[in-house]
């Protein structure tokens, strides 16, 4: 009871109270931010299993926080994420732009997370997704590399995000107004009554939200000028959070509309996913600047992401939701070893980059490990999502479409090992040689904890599957015996 | 009637009465005050008014505990008025919108003149309001109408040494004496028709007879006022002109007014006629004509003006919806959204009428990196904007769900079509809220910019406050949306 | 120890290994190939125990809860390939101490050598389909990373990515053979899978079987995939003897065997398969005779011997393609070691600039020898009573076709083995250089692989003794009845007359300069491979054009212009409508006159 809703204010709280210092407490701020989503994460392992609680009137509905194995998989990966943006924002000595606003927008954004995996009424659910928005966009507006692009690319941003809410907002007032509820519990009964076709309209629409998060094409344009142009810490908010929340959301919705809905939009979002492995894995094989190929190569793997839920599949859906992990670790991973090369050579150009692994080998190996990950080969944790996806494409019977997404995984492992052949092996140029660099405590610990993640989980990952597993088996999708 | 039913009507009008004699008081004390202590001035002048406002806005709310269906009383034995809870809630929210306003004005004023006509103008502004609230017959309403647009242009042209202003207000004055003429001539057809002016009364006897004239002539004078596409062409220039504590208003309350008068009328009269459809026909029109004309803004009150135009259409599109298809929520929608707005836009106003008292200039492009400087106003109006946008967790999203909620409910194409038009309209709206968001906190800063700090506590205390409710009422619209819904489950015709 | 735990051991011995030795780079750098060493010597002890195993109850872990159960399926087919990683992975190890002596990051190499040799026995023992895939795609980690092991060199670099790309092109094939399998039966385990086989239509058993064999093809660089494996001899020239000689790319042929029951329900592959086995065989053998590079050389000798085992499984001699596959790694391994102690003397690989280094190097001079003749199959060596069971086999099957073309192709072999040992070794130096034998850490195993040659095929009877289990049925024979057979054979006269042959092409080779004269253009054509690299390389140039054009017209040009546009249209539009804002009072009252008539109409319509 309680302890849900420390879960649910305690980033706000902290987000305000980091606010509130005067601005020359940077270290304060970074590290009170950095306690607060540290203790976000802990206490979620000192939940039980399930949890509601009714928080009477507000946002003029009855709020429902209630929390479940899948909230628990979301929630993990939202508060880790925090900690390692933070974490490796966290450098000495910090620089000017690191106020204490920023650590207290992060903290809303996280905020904003945990009230969307929390919620479980659809006008809360909506606020809390747009509450979410807002601080992200205004890190994205303020905190940035590239002054010139930024106002277009914040606009841009926030108007095609908050189209595809609003198509969701759509949804949800039609749903209430036939049923007279946005109570998901009382919904689930209550929606299979509706006549089919209605209720294909009504997912379709709702789904429109986490497709755009998702950067499914034709909705992506955002995402790569995001990525560039923020700087790092901003951009691995953007990594770790926006993309889990955007999997979470789907995760929690397609077992909450009626299966024969569902099932006749498995078809499109089945073909949507396809064009985006192929079109964000030409993209990134082309791609020039390394963080805008990254962000490609993200955009790509969200169509296995979709790929997975639209197979419908118990087993291609759990690997969707294991990717809610996998995507976060493996991208918070990539982007922050080669974003240390990025800074030591001082660009982002592929061209310019090269054998960064002489005096890099610590971020050589992360990146490794990450991209292999990335490309869904063991021993690291990416295997075994990409192996459930693709089990699940299998067992919903469509060969070709299912082969189709195998091939595109081919293009994967081309645009991986381009990036790392090319930023780490190779010569390095005359201008960059010089001893090993060894990377600043803070971000050596934040790859080591990725990388111990990936490896391990790669290895073994009966305990997260377990809990991945248990999740689906709560939504009415049982797994395995 | 009962004895405790005798209670409560003396009660009600008691409360009623002090409220009234304290703003009457107010604006006389307060203009004295100020003509006799001409150094003094503003201060006198505006403190007086100001706590003559705060007194009669307590006064006001007592009323509120009492209020049932709607009660006819006799103020001060000549003043016919009938409160019920739907009047008391629009002459609420202009009390205490006004009240702040005042609190504003004691810094804003500083470089006016002649502040002691100011400050009791703006109190018989917000009696007028009231006035508009609560009086039942169309003699009364007209004469409170009147009472209003006379306060309200003479208030725009306030800063008589401009010619801008005296321009503004001359063409406010044209078009709004239009719009009265009009309603004269429909009030005039009416009471040749009935022989009565009790909406009440008309409410019962209009059942099926022909009033299409009066209707239309009503439905534009009041258009007028509440800046209906396309008769809207007078704000744009009257809202940037006036002082800013007075835009607030006029966009905050006084323009809902007027539509509020309308409401009332269309309620009593139009019952056989399809004015809710085009009331939706036009909000559509408003808001879309109101919102792409904001896009290339580049006075910052410019771009609010025509933004209140785009609102005026949310509402508009809310009742019509409620009159047309009879879903609650469509006429609570607009009347919250009267509430919501009236906060927001009035903090969005104050918030650039603190930047202009800073910066000396209306231009955006001279705020690049104000925000830095003044981090209250920049942040209160960065609420305001995202409200305005109707962008959750604040107050505009709240009472713009209703409306968007309404036209679905309605279950009909038109419904359905004013519903996504209206969501797509906020999102238009966010290419110009952002940008001047943006603005506000752009990297590179104006020349002026860097020499500016924050205003002074009265006028960020009265930014503060409308930003808290502002945010107040997006988390939490209970009660007063429950109220609203409630006035309008009480209402039968126009009471 | 508790022996059911054995195979486990084996696997977790170097697996941790692997693990530790980063670990122990940190404080102690240079015990670190000691110590890697010791693991394999451990690894190798361990191994002796396995074939007691054979047929032992293996218990099983929860890898996937509710979804998978791994364990160990024990039975000839598998120990074989999973005791040659330990026992050559050990012998390899040994020699890396003084072959990669003067190398930096040891710990890398060392650390990606033992999880190989893992992940290798984890790929032969596994019992079910994905387990077993998990090793093959970690074993093609290993062998990306080890190719590259030269980061700083580009030709390694990129010899890593061609690899992996390759290889990962036969591994969707795999993954889709047994995802297709597991949508059937409902099962990943190999035995069940087998067994529910004929359940599944034949359509999808083409695909599956389609599946497996592009999985075989890459993995055992056969045609047409076979283009990484001549790359990927820019790895430590160990590697290549570990990894692209005696183990990873035997993973191949032990699949087809292993899923040979699969196979044989879709005949039609059996003979994609033979064909694909004996082309390859003719290809490699035909590219080795007339390179200069002595490891590329290898290379196609090995893509070449690799087709003999595919064919082997193609014609159904399953125990045949094994026992070969044993042979193979063993001399090849010996060959590819002896390559590596003549390329670390006289830093090059250019067989031209060797030559008369049989009395400077004279133990690598022998030991070599011997493994060159080993591969052409001379009698008594164990590449000869192999080979002979392939042809026999070949014959028995009656697949005539692809019989002949492998004989060619184990002419060319008899020509260029003998070709390769003279330059090297015989004849007159052409290099300056100064050249000693190398230590004994590496003369030490060339040693034992070169007895293993020769003895080796004396094992068969342990090898067929338990083979039954496999359910492949082959004849249980001893060492005695080997020899009787494969001389009354008649597969023995193709051999010994393809041997001669072979000789005297070698002896009249000057004679056969003529060919020269006559088909110019087939020197050039072999010169580049028979253009296979040329054509995969325009390949993936048109797929890189593509994406480019993509990204600069349709991405940059298509996509953000209608962003642009929409936002360019709505400020034309404000602009336009804000003409309506006069200001001027006439347009304003006539404003009011149309909306009067407007809503006049409304009403009253």
């Amino acid at each position: 009871m309680v302890e849900l809703l420390i879960l649910q204010f305690l980033p706000l709280l902290g987000a305000l109270i980091v606010l509130l210092l005067p601005r020359e407490k940077k270290e304060l701020a970074a590290v009170l931010a950095l306690l607060t989503s540290l203790a976000e994460l802990v206490l979620v392992f000192f939940l039980p299993e399930k949890l509601t609680v009714y928080l009477g009137l507000g946002l003029g509905v009855t709020m429902v926080l209630a929390f479940d194995q899948l909230t628990a998989i979301a929630l993990i990966t939202l508060s880790g994420a925090s900690v390692f943006s933070i974490l490796y924002s966290l450098r000495k000595p910090l620089g000017h732009e690191r106020t204490p606003s920023f650590y207290s927008l992060i903290l809303l954004v996280l905020f904003g997370t945990v009230g969307v995996s929390l919620a479980r009424d659809l006008i809360q659910f909506y606020v809390f997704w747009e509450t979410m928005l807002i601080p992200a966009w205004a890190l994205v507006v303020n905190w940035n590399d590239d002054p010139q692009k930024v106002r277009y690319t914040g606009l841009k941003f926030f108007i095609i995000t908050h189209i595809g809410a609003v198509l969701t907002l759509i949804s949800i007032l039609w749903i209430y107004s036939l049923l007279g509820t946005t109570n998901m519990f009382v919904l689930q009964g209550l929606l299979p009554g509706l006549p089919l076709s209605t209720l294909i309209a009504m997912a379709a629409l709702f789904f429109m939200a986490f497709i755009v998060k998702l950067a499914i094409f034709p909705f992506h344009t955002w995402l790569p000028d995001a990525y560039t142009t923020s700087s790092m810490p901003v951009t691995l908010v953007l990594v770790g959070m926006m993309t889990a929340v955007g999997i979470y959301g789907f995760a929690r919705f397609i077992p909450f509309f009626p299966r024969e809905a569902v099932s006749q939009l498995s078809l499109p979002f089945l073909i949507a996913s396809l064009v985006n492995m192929f079109y964000g894995g030409a993209m990134a094989l082309q791609e020039k600047n390394v963080k805008r190929l990254i962000a490609y190569s993200s955009m790509s793997q969200m169509g296995y992401v979709l790929f997975g839920f639209a197979t419908l599949v118990p087993l291609g859906i759990s690997g969707s939701v294991f990717n809610i992990v996998n995507q976060a670790v493996t991208k918070l991973v990539l982007f922050t070893s080669v974003g240390l090369v990025a800074e030591s050579a001082s660009t982002w150009r592929i061209d310019e980059l090269g054998g960064w692994a002489k005096r890099h080998p610590f971020a050589a190996v992360c990146a490794s490990a990450s991209m292999l990950s990335l490309l869904g080969a063991p021993p690291v944790l990416g295997f075994w999502p990409e192996f459930l996806t693709f089990s699940g494409g299998f067992s919903f019977g469509n060969y070709v479409i299912a082969s189709l997404a195998l091939v595109g995984s081919v293009l994967t492992a081309a645009y991986g090992l381009r990036l790392v052949r090319f930023v780490f092996f190779g010569p390095l140029r005359k201008e960059n040689e010089g001893p090993v660099i060894r990377p600043s405590w803070n971000a050596s610990l934040a790859l080591a904890a990725g990388l111990l993640i990936l490896i391990v989980f790669g290895i073994y990952p009966a305990p997260a599957f377990q809990l991945v597993r248990g999740a689906l088996n709560l939504l009415g999708i049982p797994i395995g015996g | 009637m009962s004895a405790s039913f005798v209670e409560f009507i003396k009660v009600g009008d008691s409360f009623l009465e002090t409220t009234i004699s304290l703003l009457f008081l107010g604006a006389v004390l307060s203009y004295l005050g100020g003509a006799l202590f001409r150094e003094r001035e503003r201060l006198i002048s505006g403190v007086i008014a100001f706590l003559a406002l705060l007194g009669s806005l307590i006064c006001f709310s007592f009323l509120f505990s009492g209020l049932g269906a709607s009660q006819r009383i006799l103020l001060f034995g000549v003043l016919p008025w009938q409160i019920d809870l739907l009047g008391w809630i629009v002459g609420e929210v202009g009390l205490l919108l006004g009240t702040i306003v005042a609190l504003y004005s004691l810094i804003y004023m500083e470089e006016d003149t002649g502040t002691s006509k100011y400050f009791p103008l703006l109190i018989l502004m917000v009696f007028s309001v009231m006035g508009l609230a609560f009086a039942y017959d169309l003699f009364n309403l007209y004469l409170f109408f009147e009472l209003l647009s006379i306060t309200s242009f003479s208030l725009v042209a306030f800063r008589k040494e401009k010619w801008e202003p005296v321009e503004a207000g001359i063409k406010f004055m044209v078009m709004s004496v239009t719009g009265s003429a009009l309603i004269l001539l429909g009030i005039a057809l009416v009471y040749a028709q009935f022989g009565n002016l009790d909406l009440n009364y008309l409410f019962t006897a209009s059942g099926g007879s022909s009033i299409w004239l009066p209707i239309t002539l009503f439905l534009i004078g009041f258009g007028i006022k509440a800046a209906m596409f396309p008769l809207h062409t007078w704000l744009p220039d009257a809202h940037p002109e006036a002082p800013s504590g007075i835009s607030a208003m006029l966009s905050g309350i006084i323009i809902q007014a007027g539509l509020f008068a309308m409401l009332r009328i269309m309620l009593s009269l139009g019952a056989s006629l399809n004015w809710g459809q085009i009331l939706i026909w036009f909000a559509l029109l408003t808001m879309t004509a109101g919102n792409i004309m904001a896009l290339t803004q580049r006075q910052l009150k410019r771009m609010l003006a025509y933004s209140s135009i785009a609102q005026m259409g949310y509402i508009l599109l809310g009742i019509g919806m409620g009159a047309t298809y009879g879903v609650a929520s469509g006429f609570t929608g607009g009347v919250f959204h009267i509430v919501t707005h009236a906060f927001m836009k009035g903090l969005a106003f104050l918030c650039a009428g603190a930047l202009i008292f800073r910066l000396n200039s209306g231009f955006l492009e001279d705020m690049r990196g104000a925000g830095w400087r003044m981090p209250v106003t920049a942040f209160t109006f960065s609420v305001a904007a995202l409200s305005l946008a109707g962008v959750p967790p604040f107050s505009g999203f709240m009472s713009k769900l209703l409306i968007y909620q309404s036209g679905i409910q309605s279950g009909t194409a038109l419904g359905w079509t004013g519903s996504i038009l209206a969501i797509l309209n906020s999102v238009l709206s966010l290419g110009y809220y952002l940008p001047a968001i943006g603005t506000l906190y752009s990297k590179e800063r104006a020349k002026g910019v860097s020499a500016i700090k924050e205003v002074p506590w009265a006028m960020s205390a009265a930014l503060v406050i409308l930003c808290l409710i502002t945010i107040y009422l997006g988390i939490q619209p209970d009660p007063v949306r429950s109220w609203v819904a409630q006035a309008f489950a009480l209402l039968k015709g126009g009471f | 120890m508790n022996l059911q735990a054995i195979p486990l051991y084996l696997l977790l011995v170097p697996l941790a290994g692997a693990a530790i030795v980063p670990l122990l780079n940190f404080f102690a750098s240079r015990a670190v190939p000691l110590f890697s060493v010791l693991v394999g010597l451990v690894t190798a002890v361990i191994g002796f125990f396995l074939p007691g195993e054979i047929g032992a109850k293996t218990f099983s872990i929860e890898w996937l809860p509710g979804l998978l159960k791994t364990g160990f399926q024990l039975d000839t087919l598998s120990v074989v390939p999973a005791l040659i990683a330990t026992w050559i992975g050990f012998l390899t190890l040994i020699y890396s101490l003084g072959y990669m002596k003067h190398e930096e990051n040891l710990s890398r190499y060392y650390s990606l050598t033992l999880l190989f040799i893992a992940s290798m026995i984890g790929m032969s023992l596994a019992d079910n389909f994905l387990t077993l895939f998990f090793f093959w795609e970690v074993m093609g980690v290993c062998s990306y990373a080890l190719i590259g092991f030269f980061y700083k060199d580009p030709k390694a670099a990129s010899a890593g990515v061609k690899a992996f790309l390759t290889t990962r092109i036969g591994d969707i094939g795999l993954l889709a053979a047994i995802l297709t399998i597991y949508a059937f039966t409902g099962t990943f385990s190999i035995s069940q899978g087998l067994a529910e086989g004929s359940k599944i239509a034949l359509p999808f058993l083409n695909f599956i079987a389609f599946g497996f064999i592009l999985g075989a093809v890459g993995k055992s660089a056969q045609l047409p995939l076979h283009v990484w494996l001549p790359d990927a001899m820019e790895a430590p020239t160990t590697i290549s003897a570990l990894i692209h000689a005696a183990t990873m790319v035997n993973a191949g042929v032990y699949l087809l065997a292993r899923v040979y029951p699969l196979l044989s329900l879709a005949p039609s592959w059996l003979v994609v398969i033979q064909w694909i086995g004996a082309l390859t065989a003719l290809l490699g053998s035909l590219l080795a005779s007339f390179h200069n590079d002595l490891k590329r050389i290898l290379a196609y000798s090995t893509i070449s011997q690799l087709g003999y085992m595919v064919l082997a499984v193609g014609v159904g001699g399953v125990f045949a393609s094994q026992f070969h596959l044993f042979s193979h790694a063993i001399f090849k391994a010996l060959l590819f070691l002896c390559a590596g102690a003549v390329i670390h003397e006289l830093k090059t690989r250019d067989i031209r600039e060797m030559g008369g280094l049989w009395k400077f190097m004279p133990v690598t001079g022998t030991t070599f020898l011997i493994g060159a003749l080993a591969l052409m199959g001379l009698p008594v060596l164990n590449g000869f009573f192999s080979k002979d069971m392939i042809l026999e086999e070949a014959l028995l099957s009656g697949s005539w076709a692809p019989l002949v073309v492998a004989s060619l192709a184990a002419l060319l072999t008899a020509y260029y083995s003998l070709r390769t040992t003279a330059v090297v070794f015989w004849g007159k130096r052409r290099t300056s250089a100064h050249v000693k034998e190398a230590p004994a850490v590496m003369t030490g195993p060339l040693t034992v692989l070169a007895l293993g040659s020769l003895v080796s095929w004396a094992l068969v009877g342990p090898l067929t003794s338990s083979w039954i289990r496999t359910g492949l049925g082959a004849p249980q024979i001893n060492w005695l009845e080997l020899l009787k057979e494969t001389f009354s054979s008649t597969a023995f006269l193709i051999t010994v007359c393809v041997i001669v042959l072979g000789f005297l092409i070698f002896y009249y080779r000057r004679s056969l300069s003529w060919v020269k004269e006559k088909i110019p253009g087939f020197f050039k054509a072999v010169a580049v491979g028979l253009g296979f690299d040329i054509f995969y390389g325009w390949l993936s140039q048109q797929i890189y054009s593509t994406s480019g054009f993509l990204n600069s017209f349709f991405e940059e040009r298509v996509m953000e212009g209608i962003n642009k546009a929409t936002g360019k249209g709505s400020v034309a539009l404000s602009t336009s409508s804000r003409k309506m804002q006069t200001g001027d009072l006439h347009w304003n009252l006539l404003y009011i006159v149309i909306a009067l008539i407007v809503i006049l109409g409304l009403i009253l319509w």
